[in-house]
């Protein structure tokens, strides 16, 4: 049996991701500020206060309806273009759930994988136009080979992954949103959703590293 | 200099008091809900096909203007320049569906894309279908092979016009769907400008352009058109816009086309009717049948002083629907 974590240990997990995005609220509305109206950062600590509320006060009998909630939670109260993009990746990686009972490597490269699609669909932007999806869509295809490791070795080398992504996105000038306008003067600075999704990757990684998981 | 005096309070509330000044010229066509994000026509005719426009504040009386009977059932208002969240536009949805569906007519925007996309996957989950056409009129910077990726100006009022009359006639969303596409492709839109309108919250210029030019094409807020040139005389420039209109929508003797000549916020009736001279004069040349003519303040980009030509070629289906009287604040036509 693959390792896997239990609709309560997605919970948390998802609890403690929200509460480290929250610390990045400086970080990222500097980093919004470059290439956007700088309040990404506002934004996502809105939405993450809000999924925290909610996780802590109600129950899920299955992960797809966990990981929608997520979702619709983020769409309502991220707002904007961010709450469109996060709140599909998580309300269409929902869609891509098999074992609604828990998560494993498997799952967790299903749910990348219905994002990545959903998201290339929704916002029209591929790898290299210096999006959110720069960070997830390579940390999906790792994913993708990784679905015999443990989900704390599939989730660390997605989280590396998509740093690297991240990363990659302060060496290209800006092809869609406000940020276009900017052409090459956006070179030199990271998309502000590529690092919001790096860290939802990396607080994944590591909540799953110290769980004690079921296997 | 470069900031205009504009007629204001405080800047927060434009868009309470805007959409309240609205509702109230507008008793007996409309009301608001959604604290006035969302404006729905009174008594929805019963069994029709839901018809919702849409998008940010900044082009009045697009698209507010257009909500009426026979005309769009309800329009979706965002800030300026923003697209309306999915969830407002969602509760709209709600309110005008009628059990056959609903049809979003919107311009084509990144931004607008994007939210409409996000209600349409919410509004399928509530149990409601919905269908999707772009307005995407201006022909300004791109090229007829990338159609798709055109933005809508001044044209999608005729296409609201059209979309309108045919969802009080047809019983089914894909007729409704497949009428305004049809309007989409028939109607083709430029603006030339002479000088930018101004954000109105900060009274910023839009865009630069000398004292001295022009730029024919230009984008509603200001992106990059297909010319800019000096100065010249205006019969000069309509010559050039409708030989560009006319390449990209081929007319033959005999058509028929309606003609929308718009200010885009800051030129004269004068200016527009003397543009509407020689938009006839070619017209009747090339033995093109104008079968309506509007002038006047249909969509703005602020106080830019500019103006905007817009055909859409009617065929018997088109020419039906438009024609099919209306009322709508902006646009009234026939007896109602």
């Amino acid at each position: 049996m693959k390792s896997s974590l239990n609709i309560e240990q997605t919970k948390e997990m998802m609890i403690f991701v929200s509460k480290h995005i929250i610390t990045k609220k400086d970080e990222l509305n500097k980093a919004d500020k470059v290439l956007g109206d700088g309040d990404h950062g506002n934004a996502m600590t809105r939405g993450f206060e809000a999924v925290i509320t909610k996780l802590e006060n109600e129950q899920f009998a299955d992960l797809k309806n966990l990981l929608k909630t997520i979702g619709n939670i983020l769409l309502d109260s991220v707002g904007g273009v961010a709450g469109i993009i996060f709140g599909t990746l998580f309300r269409s990686g929902s869609k891509g759930i098999i074992n609604t009972l828990k998560l494993d490597s498997s799952e967790f490269s299903n749910f990348l994988g219905h994002a990545v699609e959903a998201i290339k669909l929704r916002g029209n932007v591929k790898i290299g136009d210096k999006t959110m999806l720069d960070a997830l869509e390579p940390a999906s295809k790792i994913a993708a080979e990784l679905t015999d490791l443990h989900i704390a070795a599939s989730m660390k080398k997605a989280s590396e992954a998509a740093y690297k992504g991240m990363e990659s996105t302060k060496s290209i000038p800006a092809r869609i949103g406000r940020a276009k306008i900017l052409g090459d003067r956006s070179i030199g600075h990271p998309d502000p959703g590529a690092i919001s999704t790096y860290y939802i990757l990396k607080y994944m990684s590591g909540y799953v590293k110290k769980a004690e998981l079921n296997d | 200099m470069n900031k205009s005096k504009r007629f204001l309070n405080n800047p927060k509330n434009i868009k309470q008091e805007v959409t309240n000044g609205f509702v109230l010229a507008n008793k007996n066509r409309l009301y608001k809900i959604c604290d006035g994000n969302v404006l729905i026509a009174n008594n929805l005719a019963k069994d029709k096909v839901g018809l919702l426009i849409g998008g940010g504040m900044g082009a009045e009386p697009h698209f507010m203007g257009y909500v009426g009977k026979n005309m769009a059932d309800c329009t979706v208002v965002g800030n300026f320049y923003a697209a309306p969240s999915p969830n407002i536009i969602l509760k709209a949805t709600c309110a005008v569906d009628r059990k056959k569906g609903v049809l979003y007519l919107y311009n084509n925007y990144a931004g607008d894309n994007l939210s409409f996309d996000m209600a349409a996957e919410l509004a399928e989950e509530e149990g409601i279908q919905t269908k999707t056409v772009r307005i995407s009129d201006n022909i300004g910077s791109i090229p007829i092979n990338r159609k798709s990726d055109r933005g809508g100006i001044a044209g999608g009022i005729l296409i609201v016009k059209v979309a309108g009359g045919a969802a009080n006639s047809v019983d089914n969303l894909d007729d409704l769907y497949r009428i305004t596409k049809k309007a989409n492709d028939n109607t083709r839109s430029l603006i030339t400008a002479a000088k930018s309108g101004t954000y109105l919250d900060s009274g910023e210029l839009m865009f630069d352009l000398s004292e001295d030019e022009i730029e024919i094409g230009i984008g509603f807020q200001g992106e990059p058109g297909l010319l800019r040139t000096k100065m010249m005389p205006v019969n000069e420039i309509v010559d050039y816009m409708l030989e560009r209109i006319l390449d990209d929508l081929p007319l033959v003797e005999n058509d028929k086309v309606v003609l929308l000549l718009n200010d885009m916020g800051a030129i004269t009736f004068i200016e527009l009717l003397i543009i509407n001279n020689r938009i006839n004069q070619i017209l009747t040349e090339k033995k093109i049948f104008i079968f309506d003519t509007l002038i006047g303040n249909y969509y703005s980009s602020q106080e830019m002083a500019g103006f905007s030509i817009s055909l859409m070629k009617l065929d018997d289906e088109l020419k039906k629907f438009y024609n099919f009287p209306a009322s709508s604040f902006n646009f009234m036509k026939g007896n109602l």
